[in-house]
């Protein structure tokens, strides 16, 4: 059997039908579902229902998890947001009309509080260090995008701009992250 | 990934179309058809999921319980996403006399000779030794026949290796597969009801799934000793091998005195012919939470229980009380016959 890293171990295990294998993946990955799917929805109960949906794919097609793409936690915030994404898509008309006033941004909530300092990991101070890193005009890009699951359309409606430019910015966005994520690795190698 | 040609159906390059498929971005039109440009994992990933890092909360206390019933409400624990059911006990027999025939049909004069097993000797020898198994068992199988002590499997056979000694090797081979046929004939019926086998009481459909892991064990001694490939058992007849085995592990430690009551062990067996199983450590034991959980390839497990392949052998990963778990796995094959 080749389990050469704990992710191929745990997938082995729920494609065996090993519910505890699920609980222990839900453990550790739980806190990125669920904050994920809360922050783009921005409703709990929401963001539950795309938390039980994460983990009820993963537990009926492991399958579909293809480790040499990237690893289970990839996975699950890739399914994550594009579920979280969708609902708000389905919602967008009556949920954002009634978010957008009542629903203080999520990092300003209480819970956001008890997250911050207890989470304060390498990862998240690197993520706002790297982000700090991108020019003003790319960081709002990728905020309407990703956070609020806003379409590139959406986005340039929202930022004022053609919708060309918006691909452009998101693009070059991600791909200034990744070359800043391969340069930061490099450093730690050497 | 280096900028390609703008792709006109998307309006923008590959590049540009994965950056958006990695934050979701594309409105719903296009998602389809990025998706099949790209596949449903972008090369972003890494980088949008450095992004989701950025959201980590700690989810309520009562949606784990939520998220666990849901999920094993949509797929039952314990059995594998691509299940296969278990082969009947005496179609799986059957299936593997008919394997092993075809490796003996295909056997050079030079095969025959080989030496096959530590006490059968040559590959004649072991098909002669099988010739005096599926006799006894035809005679055990028999209620009104009278068939004296014979607890040990070797030596009950012996005379027939004697008796077969100077015969057409070919003749040995048709001999074992009549009398295997003639088995098969006399396990029809109540297959609930209990016969002897060896030093062993058991139902008949137990004995023919035996009897299957012994034709499979000596499948596997003639053709390591011929150098051919180890046969491959369907994944039905493995599902039906592995369930026995699991029903049959405290059994096996009571059999060997190793058994430990009030002790379980949790099994997860991989591939489609396994499963996850909880397992007592004696007959009859209250069941117990498990110490530790054995998880390894089913097959491979099944070789083990065969003694077709070493405890340390069995690349598998162990979880928990690592004495509990050599202590079972030095026990599974207590009940193979070969």
């Amino acid at each position: 059997m080749d389990l050469s890293g704990s992710d191929a171990l745990l997938l082995e295990r729920i494609r065996a039908g090993d519910a505890q294998a699920l609980a222990d993946i839900y453990d550790q990955h739980a806190g990125l579902v669920f904050g994920l799917a809360r922050r783009v929805t921005r409703e709990e109960q929401l963001a539950r229902d795309v938390t039980q949906e994460v983990f009820t794919y993963l537990w009926e097609m492991p399958g579909r998890v293809d480790l040499s793409r990237g690893s289970l936690r990839s996975f699950l915030a890739l399914l994550a947001h594009r579920r979280a994404v969708d609902l708000v898509r389905r919602h967008e008309a009556r949920a954002r009309a009634e978010t957008a006033s009542a629903m203080p941004e999520v990092e300003d909530g209480p819970e956001a509080d008890v997250v911050e300092a207890q989470l304060q990991s390498w990862q998240k101070k690197k993520l706002a260090e790297l982000l700090g890193k991108l020019p003003a005009e790319q960081r709002e890009a990728i905020r309407l995008a990703y956070y609020d699951g806003l379409t590139y359309v959406q986005v340039a409606k929202t930022l004022g701009i053609p919708e060309g430019t918006a691909k452009t910015r998101l693009r070059s966005a991600l791909g200034k992250l990744r070359t800043l994520l391969t340069e930061e690795a490099r450093e730690v190698t050497t | 990934m280096t900028d390609s040609p703008v792709n006109p159906a998307a309006g923008g390059s590959i590049e540009e179309i994965d950056a958006l498929l990695a934050l979701d971005a594309l409105p719903p039109d296009e998602q389809a058809d990025a998706e099949l440009r790209i596949g449903l994992v972008p090369s972003h990933l890494g980088v949008a999921t450095l992004l989701a890092e950025e959201t980590v909360t700690v989810p309520p206390a009562d949606l784990r319980a939520d998220v666990l019933a849901r999920a094993t409400s949509h797929r039952q624990p314990g059995r594998p996403v691509d299940a296969v059911l278990p082969c009947a006990p005496d179609v799986a027999f059957d299936r593997t006399v008919e394997d092993l025939k075809r490796l003996l049909d295909s056997l050079t004069d030079q095969d025959w000779n080989a030496a096959a097993h530590a006490d059968h000797g040559r590959v004649r020898d072991l098909v002669a030794h099988l010739v005096g198994v599926e006799r006894l068992v035809s005679r055990w199988l028999d209620p009104d026949d009278e068939v004296e002590d014979l607890p040990d499997h070797v030596q009950a056979t012996r005379p027939v290796i004697e008796e077969l000694a100077g015969a057409d090797p070919h003749d040995i081979a048709r001999q074992w597969y009549e009398a295997a046929r003639a088995v098969a004939a006399a396990s029809t019926g109540d297959r609930s009801r209990y016969v002897t086998f060896h030093d062993l009481t058991m139902t008949v459909d137990q004995l023919l799934v035996m009897r299957t892991g012994e034709l499979w064990s000596h499948a596997i001694d003639i053709s390591e000793a011929v150098g051919r490939p180890l046969p491959v058992m369907d994944p039905e007849r493995m599902a039906t091998l592995s369930t026995a085995l699991m029903t049959s592990v405290p059994v096996a430690l009571t059999y060997q005195g190793t058994d430990v009551p009030g002790r379980a062990v949790r099994f997860v067996l991989t591939g489609p012919s396994g499963g996850t199983f909880t397992v007592p450590l004696a007959i009859e034991a209250p069941t117990a939470d498990p110490g530790v959980t054995i998880i390894a390839d089913t097959v491979r497990f099944c070789r083990v229980a065969i003694n077709r392949l070493r405890p340390d052998e069995l690349d598998g990963v162990i979880d928990g009380d690592r004495e509990l778990a050599d202590l079972v796995l030095a026990g599974v094959g207590a009940l193979a016959r070969d």
